[in-house]
């Protein structure tokens, strides 16, 4: 089934359309979790949950064109929560140096809550990931949206970690300085 | 609003982003292509200067062939010093930046090229006792009938203040890491780093300027203009021409079997051989050549020499091409220890066109007609004071646009006004004059360069 037929099965309240989808993206969507997770059977429940999930959001939503990303988007938010409520030291350690690093696009981090709204957010980070280069854009969400290593970046792109290193600290120096530039207060 | 926070609102990256940097990666060569190395198994010693005979149609004179040098690049017996630490097996090629012209490019049209005025000071003249002595290594010989010449554009484009406008540290970083994996060092875990100013340099900057009531800076002049590493003793920059400069903490010894050699060219030629064989990781040449410079006399009268290595291999503008654009040097200090290294690697994938060339011949008319551009302040020779031309392309990084010339020596001994110290009396001079080596009809703005090396 493509995208679109799994799609039309979720809004027929078809059961298929589940097992379509784990048939489909199942290891990708569990591969999303356990990188977060580093934990199977945490990743198989985070797996499941994003079906009964989707179940529930298809409708209103119906993501035809991108029913991955949409799958993908909720497993990631479900294994964040995840790896936090369990409070496993070593994968706390993990999100902090994720969040360290991004800590250093943000022009004056501080524990208030987001002054954006999500639309307004969403739009200024599509905006800046459409100005950079499809290479540097995917090292850069392979890392802050797939939480991917830099060794695991290195060997998908067949450059060396030190080029890894180089362009995230330069992408997030780039992001820095456009936050900075275009005034938005995060 | 904190890292975890912004980490979570990552997930409102638009789709087609998400969905994109999970696309399977094919494992591609890329822009790099594969470039055998293989140890020179000889070398020559070619001098391809056209001489006044040449001019005549008489043949040239060629400096015979130098004997090729051992394989191994040292003789039996001989104490070497530590060798480099052995890079792993399989190296990194350097980015392929040189773009040639298909058979059947079509005639490119007219273009207007900007006038040029970079340089050092004085002008450009050679002390020699006479004409034969002098040397460049140039592959070019006049029997080589190029019907078209290439013309490349500058990929780097620079601003008044000499700034690289377009810089890809991508490349940079590529050929950093290339670089320094063919000198030993691990590209896993080397750092790389650039010269861009930091806050504080900014801040002392900005104030100084202002205490000499000048302009606030541009922000783009605190932009880097290199980056580097260093690691093992070694400090490896790339600039933003690709000029990559090879510096050693502690300079490198010559082992003493190539320091028995006599001073000039003799041990010139030791030299070349032992570095051709000690760094043929680091020059990655299919066929490295060197090529020995004619330098000015020293105070004890001796003639100095410099030598670079191009790579020879491939058709006979390849070697011109590699000959002028992509050499490799060796530099000793006072104490004849090797202490730098350089590399250029200018991106010549921006071909302007490939133009109908002119004769030496047809150069020489041009050059007695006046229309050549030099830094020398003589005119008003004759054809019996040109002495000898070869075919150049001038590599400088400001330049927009890279053209072949013909460089003419003129002998400039007799103009008048000519000075002469009394340790050169006896020897001559000759002054550089350039023709476009391109058919002047294609020339729409002249002159290219005004000669200006002050």
């Amino acid at each position: 089934m493509n995208d679109e037929q799994i799609v039309e099965a979720y809004l027929a309240r078809s059961e298929a359309a589940i097992a379509e989808t784990q048939s489909k993206y199942g290891s990708r969507l569990q591969n999303i979790s356990y990188q977060i997770t580093a934990d199977r059977p945490a990743a198989e429940e985070c797996e499941n949950d994003t079906y009964l999930e989707a179940w529930k959001s298809i409708p209103p939503h119906a993501p035809k064109t991108y029913l991955f990303a949409f799958l993908a988007r909720i497993i990631r938010h479900l294994s964040l929560n995840c790896c936090r409520s369990r409070s496993q030291l070593k994968r706390q350690a993990f999100l902090c140096e994720f969040s360290a690093e991004m800590e250093q696009c943000i022009p004056a981090p501080d524990d208030t809550a987001c002054r954006l709204d999500d639309l307004a957010f969403a739009g200024m980070m599509n905006r800046f990931l459409g100005g950079l280069d499809e290479k540097k854009r995917n090292i850069f969400l392979r890392r802050y949206w797939y939480f991917d290593s830099v060794a695991a970046i290195a060997a998908r792109y067949s450059i060396g970690e030190s080029a890894v290193k180089t362009t995230l600290f330069r992408t997030r120096k780039q992001l820095h300085d456009f936050l900075e530039k275009e005034g938005y207060r995060l | 609003m904190n890292g975890n926070e912004f980490l979570d609102k990552m997930e409102l990256v638009d789709e087609k982003y998400i969905e994109q940097a999970d696309k399977p990666v094919k494992k591609s060569s890329g822009r790099i292509l594969f470039r055998l190395c293989a140890m020179a198994a000889c070398c020559a010693l070619a001098l391809t200067l056209g001489i006044r005979a040449l001019l005549q149609n008489d043949t040239l004179p060629v400096q015979p062939e130098s004997p090729a040098p051992p394989a191994s690049g040292s003789a039996p017996g001989s104490s070497l010093p530590p060798a480099p630490p052995q890079p792993p097996k399989e190296l990194p090629s350097y980015p392929e930046l040189l773009a040639l012209p298909a058979a059947d490019s079509p005639t490119p049209a007219p273009f207007e090229w900007p006038e040029l005025a970079f340089g050092a000071m004085g002008y450009e003249g050679y002390w020699l006792k006479d004409i034969s002595e002098l040397q460049t290594g140039n592959p070019w010989k006049p029997e080589m009938n190029f019907g078209t010449l290439p013309v490349y554009r500058n990929a780097v484009l620079y601003d008044r203040e000499q700034l690289a406008q377009n810089v890809d540290f991508d490349v940079m970083e590529e050929l950093l890491l290339a670089v320094a994996s063919r000198m030993g060092l691990d590209a896993e875990t080397i750092e790389i780093r650039d010269n861009a100013a930091t806050e504080e340099q900014k801040q002392e900057i900005r104030a100084k300027h202002k205490e000499c009531g000048l302009d606030p800076p541009d922000e783009a002049s605190f932009a880097p203009t290199y980056v580097y590493c260093e690691a093992q003793g070694v400090r490896i920059e790339v600039r933003t021409d690709h000029d990559v400069r090879i510096q050693f903490e502690t300079p490198r010894s010559y082992p003493k079997d190539v320091l028995s050699a006599a001073p000039g060219l003799e041990l010139l030629e030791k030299k070349s051989a032992y570095l051709m064989a000690q760094y043929a990781d680091l020059l990655c040449m299919e066929q490295p050549s060197p090529a020995v410079h004619t330098e000015d006399y020293n105070s004890t009268s001796d003639q100095n020499y410099t030598m670079n290595f191009y790579d020879a291999a491939g058709s006979g503008l390849e070697k011109i091409l590699r000959y002028n654009f992509y050499p490799a040097r060796f530099c000793d200090d006072d104490n004849g220890e090797l202490f730098l290294i350089w590399l250029d690697f200018p991106d010549l994938t921006n071909l302007l066109g490939d133009y109908p060339a002119i004769t030496p011949q047809q150069a020489q008319q041009e050059l007695l007609a006046g229309r050549y551009v030099t830094s020398v302040p003589y005119d008003g020779f004759t054809a019996e004071e040109v002495a000898a031309v070869e075919l150049v392309y001038r590599a400088e990084s400001y330049d927009p646009v890279y053209v072949p010339y013909y460089k003419f020596y003129v002998d400039i001994t007799d103009q008048p006004e000519h000075y002469t110290a009394d340790s050169m009396k006896g020897m001559r001079e000759y002054g550089a004059y350039y023709v476009p080596a391109i058919a002047p009809e294609y020339l729409a703005c002249a002159p290219l360069w005004d000669g200006h090396i002050n």
